[in-house]
């Protein structure tokens, strides 16, 4: 069995000049919680549109679930929001599932209550979806994608216009939905939500993935400490020699130098062997959106 | 392929019926066609063309004094019964023969007149009510309903933004629109025959007021063909209606602008009629062509049927190509435009 849910390669959309997508090539792995970053007009939901169905690539190929760009079978084992959930404003959220449990031909009346307990709609399924709140939306939107327990559910902004208390309810929902049997591409514009859900992240810019891998990985490739030292300009020196040491800058009246947590001690042998003493040494974690922006702006700058 | 249409259709009437707009189509059709037959049934019940048709002119008396001397032609139907509304002998025998030749020539155009009052007279019975109907309103308003309906039915995916939502539980493109268009006929033949329901039993209840006979003259034969003629008169308009609202991916515009193709044709149809050139060309306008397949029978077509309209046979056809090409179409850009935007317009 192949271990990619999706995999796409050189995938491109242009509309007339606008290059929404540029040679995409993503991998999602099978069984993990993928997190989709980008700014706005970064591609994700053309993206995500390419692999559904609803928007014709330019160029290039995608499989989804193992099946070749011609994938109606696959997407009956996907369960997808795209931006917003819309349903038909006149029917009951109930009717709404039913429906389209309906048109894909699968499921029974008792997974609809099943689901609508689940999200927490069961007391308002009866009510017509043009009353319901933004936060009850996305929650029927979320019972839509898990109709038919798909072996992929693909989230665009789930916990959109929700109160802190029920995003917390729905990242704990998406958390326990991830698993070795499913797996979750999760969009979002919230960093530190797809820091605290997602295993593996990539971070789209300008149509182009620009950074991908486990959010551990990443940030771990930005290990900084904080040092005060007996002769800062002297440290500088010998760290900058040290092939290990990726950065040393000044800040203030402290060294942030960018170095694998893990050789520390090295790092400190290092200095005082030279004379130069270390009298405070602080682990610095970079933060999602440290490394979002980080990312994201070094291509903008490269482009521009 | 058949079978998951047939699937996706009831799911499209599951939809369908409970939304208002279908309803609404209904309640304007009935209206209307009640409107019209009521009109028609209180021109009759007062005497029709034969009460209103009359002739008018002035005679002198043996007294010399100038009378006013007006006719209709229901009076001169009285006269030949021997009912005499006039009193003829205070007329000189020179005044009462010119008074009769007057009503000689009046007599000759009464009998038109006496013929269409007797025509409708029995439109007002079934099942030339349901005839009457069919060719007064719903082979006119009828269209405009049903177009609306069919523009909506794709085009408010459009702008709920449920098309996307629809399409990504991986229902393929042309299934939805083949399920939608077969809900939007069968809709359309729901619609036109609870329309004909309603003018039947208005219709039952007006001969019973008009003591005539509840099945009157014509054939149940010939509404059952003009029925199935209108239907298949709708077939390219709802191909229009939904090509318009595919293209536009909106609901408003395709009932705009189908709507406004098929009531603007028919002005510009019935102003060209008058011209010779117009013939050689006039089979080819869908009007025309509607006009000219629901003429045999006796039945016209809205203003298309203004002068001589084409023949039955080449105006099918050319229906039959103006639903391929405009359905074709439809589906051709259905199955491939990309559902994008904040909506999926």
């Amino acid at each position: 069995m192949n271990n990619l849910v999706i995999q796409t390669d050189a995938l491109t959309k242009r509309y007339g000049h606008i290059l929404a997508v540029d040679q995409l090539t993503l991998e999602v792995p099978r069984g993990r919680i993928f997190g989709l970053l980008g700014p706005n007009g970064s591609g994700k939901t053309t993206t995500i549109g390419m692999l559904l169905g609803l928007v014709r690539p330019t160029s290039g190929s995608f499989s989804l679930l193992g099946s070749r760009m011609s994938h109606g079978e696959a997407l009956h084992r996907v369960g997808a929001i795209v931006e917003q959930p819309y349903f038909y404003p006149y029917l009951s959220g109930r009717r709404n599932l039913a429906y389209f449990q309906g048109v894909s031909g699968r499921g029974s009346p008792k997974e609809l209550d099943d689901l609508l307990e689940q999200v927490g709609l069961a007391d308002r399924a009866g009510d017509r979806f043009q009353t319901y709140s933004l936060g009850m939306k996305q929650r029927l939107g979320l019972a839509y994608t898990l109709l038919g327990n798909p072996e992929l559910l693909i989230l665009d902004e789930p916990t959109n216009g929700m109160d802190p208390a029920g995003m917390a309810e729905v990242r704990d929902l998406i958390r326990s939905l991830g698993s070795a049997d499913r797996t979750v591409l999760l969009s979002s514009h919230l960093l530190n939500e797809v820091e605290q859900i997602c295993d593996s992240v990539a971070i789209l810019s300008k149509g182009k993935v620009i950074a991908q891998g486990a959010v551990g990985d990443l940030l771990h490739q930005q290990e900084q400490i904080r040092l005060r030292t007996s002769n800062d300009a002297e440290a500088v020196e010998i760290l900058s020699a040290l092939e290990w040491v990726d950065d040393v800058r000044i800040e203030g009246e402290a060294l942030i130098v960018t170095v694998p947590h893990d050789r520390t001690s090295e790092l400190t042998a290092a200095l005082g062997k030279s004379g130069v003493y270390v009298a405070e040494i602080t682990p610095l974690q970079q933060s999602l959106e440290q490394y979002f922006l980080e990312v994201t702006g070094d291509v903008a700058g490269e482009l521009e | 392929m058949i079978g998951q249409v047939l699937r996706l259709s009831r799911w499209e009437w599951f939809k369908l019926h409970r939304r208002r707009m279908p309803w609404i189509l209904l309640l304007i059709g009935v209206a209307i066609s009640q409107l019209i037959f009521w009109s028609t049934y209180a021109f009759v019940a007062v005497g029709g063309p034969a009460a209103q048709s009359s002739i008018s002119f002035d005679a002198t008396d043996t007294a010399g004094e100038t009378v006013e001397i007006e006719f209709t032609c229901a009076d001169l139907t009285d006269m030949q019964e021997g009912d005499l509304p006039l009193d003829f002998e205070r007329f000189s025998q020179e005044e009462q023969q010119n008074i009769v030749r007057s009503l000689q020539e009046f007599a000759e155009s009464c009998e038109s007149v006496n013929e269409n009052s007797g025509d409708m007279r029995e439109a007002m019975f079934p099942p030339n009510s349901l005839l009457f109907a069919l060719v007064s309103s719903l082979a006119f308003f009828g269209v405009i309903l049903i177009m609306i309906l069919a523009a909506s039915v794709p085009g408010t995916e459009y702008g709920w933004g449920t098309l996307r939502t629809v399409l990504v539980r991986g229902v393929g493109r042309w299934q939805l629109l083949a399920s939608k268009t077969l809900v939007i006929a069968l809709a359309s033949v729901g619609l036109s025959a609870l329309v004909l329901a309603t003018v039947g039993i208005a219709s039952v209840i007006g001969t019973l007021t008009l003591e005539g006979e509840i099945v009157g003259a014509g054939e149940w034969s010939e509404l059952a063909i003009a029925f199935g003629k209108l239907i298949y008169v709708y077939l390219p308009y709802v191909a229009l209606a939904v090509l318009m609202s595919v293209l536009t991916s909106s609901s408003g515009m395709g009932i705009a602008i189908s709507v406004g193709y098929y009531v603007i044709e028919q002005i510009v149809v019935g102003i060209l009629a008058n011209f010779a050139w117009f013939e050689g060309i006039s089979t080819f306008v869908l009007g025309r062509a509607a006009s000219g397949w629901m003429d045999t029978g006796g039945f016209s077509f809205g203003a298309g049927g203004v002068g001589a309209v084409p023949d039955p046979l080449p105006a099918a056809m050319v229906m039959l190509a103006y639903t391929v090409i405009l359905g074709g179409l439809a589906f051709w850009i259905f199955q491939r435009k990309d559902v994008a935007g904040a909506k999926g317009g």
